[in-house]
């Protein structure tokens, strides 16, 4: 067989295993051989690099069909959004006089405009994972919102077999089930064993106490926050003068 | 297995017709963006990651790492990106600690752990062959892409190019690598 029909059987993934193994020999042996087969692979990632510019062009064109398609996508309501306005306006509708008389930060509301649920950023769930882990489950629980679940199997995993971030995800899970005096446990228990979540244990154990209206509390949580680490620095700083 | 994957299959994929690429664009747009919500980035970073895990999606479709859907399009989507999104977290430094280890979120990841995510720019070479490709006529291009990245055999080329035999095509397809050589070679 010659050896432009090897490089085209080769590139059309038709090689016999005989063809592959003479392939693989003048690979080795052949310098011309080796520079055809070189060229040719270049060609084809430099093939494929333009193909994949070209797409992208074409998906950016297919964005801009739905956006001019649908005006007010943007308009998409936003429950949370709604949902505040709307205990806003019963509040207001309601007459809730005693709201007036109420000075300081209103703690409900920088709760609420603060707070946003953490990602599971340490454990990757894949279909089709041959072995069940406990773990994976709680992590998948805890990424389709079913706190509840997560708690369950993050509880089922063996003394033994804990790790670090467990009890920050635990924190997590009971903070959103409002389940404040568990989640501050967690928490907390992040922070004296100084893990690599201990920034994010302080932001969140200063919305809690944010909910519950310990503004000393908040704010010591924040200027640890500020001062040691920079997550969420901007925001701390924001939540730090408000509370001030 | 999800609807989609019923409707579009991976030879339709491997055509790309536009209204292929379009329809499965569309089809799993709102799915990933809802997914991608959870991460702390904007909309408008998650529609560039969306794309952008469409497209290392394709290319692995295309060279053939994809030998069948074992999994609905989305999964295969949010597989790559979730890796996209944890690496533009971690370039923005958003939201995840600076300590936050990626590795540990690929590994596991079998659906797509064969896949090329993550491909080092052309050398200087490939960036000089990709410039003189584009100036070889639209036929060789279309015919050398046919073959090297549509992944055509000679006879399939010959059937849909409408030539009188392989033989026509193995030297059509010699001539235009002659022609890019000489073009590299002419400039150097």
């Amino acid at each position: 067989m010659d050896k432009d029909q090897l490089l085209l059987n080769y590139f059309s993934k038709d090689l016999t295993p005989e063809q592959e193994q003479l392939f693989n020999e003048l690979l080795a042996t052949d310098a011309e051989f080796k520079a055809q087969f070189n060229f040719e692979k270049n060609l084809q990632v430099v093939i494929r690099d333009k193909e994949a510019s070209a797409l992208k062009s074409k998906l950016v064109g297919f964005e801009k069909d739905i956006t001019e398609d649908v005006p007010v996508r943007t308009l998409r309501p936003n429950y949370q959004k709604w949902a505040m306005a709307a205990s806003i306006a019963l509040l207001i509708a309601m007459g809730w006089l005693g709201y007036n008389n109420f000075s300081g930060p209103n703690y409900g509301k920088l709760y609420e405009s603060n707070f946003s649920e953490y990602p599971n950023t340490v454990y990757a769930i894949t279909r089709g994972e041959s072995v069940e882990s406990i773990e994976r489950n709680a992590f998948s629980a805890y990424e389709s919102g079913d706190y509840k679940t997560a708690i369950e199997n993050f509880n089922k995993i063996p003394e033994t077999d804990r790790k670090d971030y467990y009890d920050f995800y635990l924190g997590l899970s009971h903070m959103n089930l409002e389940q404040q005096v568990e989640s501050k446990t967690f928490l907390n228990s992040v922070i004296s064993s100084d893990t690599e979540f201990t920034p994010e244990a302080h932001w969140y154990l200063a919305l809690i106490s944010i909910k519950e209206k310990d503004k000393e509390n908040a704010k010591q949580h924040l200027k640890i926050l500020t001062s040691e680490y920079d997550y969420q620095k901007e925001k701390a700083l924001v939540l730090l003068q408000e509370l001030e | 297995m999800e609807n989609e994957t019923a409707v579009v299959t991976l030879e339709d994929l491997r055509k790309g017709s536009d209204s292929v690429l379009k329809k499965v664009y569309e089809e799993n747009r709102e799915k990933f963006l809802n997914f991608a919500k959870r991460y702390n980035l904007t909309e408008e970073e998650n529609i560039d990651v969306y794309q952008d895990a469409y497209v290392i999606f394709y290319d692995n479709v295309m060279s053939g790492k994809v030998e069948s859907f074992t999994s609905s399009i989305s999964t295969y989507l949010f597989g790559i990106g979730k890796y996209l999104i944890f690496d533009q977290m971690r370039k923005n430094k958003k939201t995840v600690g600076n300590n936050f280890d990626l590795s540990r979120v690929g590994e596991s990841d079998e659906l797509v752990s064969t896949f090329e995510i993550e491909k080092p720019g052309l050398t200087t070479e490939q960036q000089l062959l990709r410039k003189y490709f584009e100036t070889l006529g639209k036929k060789c291009q279309e015919l050398l892409t046919l073959f090297y990245y549509r992944g055509l055999t000679i006879q399939e080329i010959m059937e849909t190019g409408g030539y009188n035999s392989e033989n026509v095509v193995k030297s059509q397809k010699s001539r235009c690598m002659k022609t890019l050589k000489e073009r590299i070679t002419e400039n150097r």
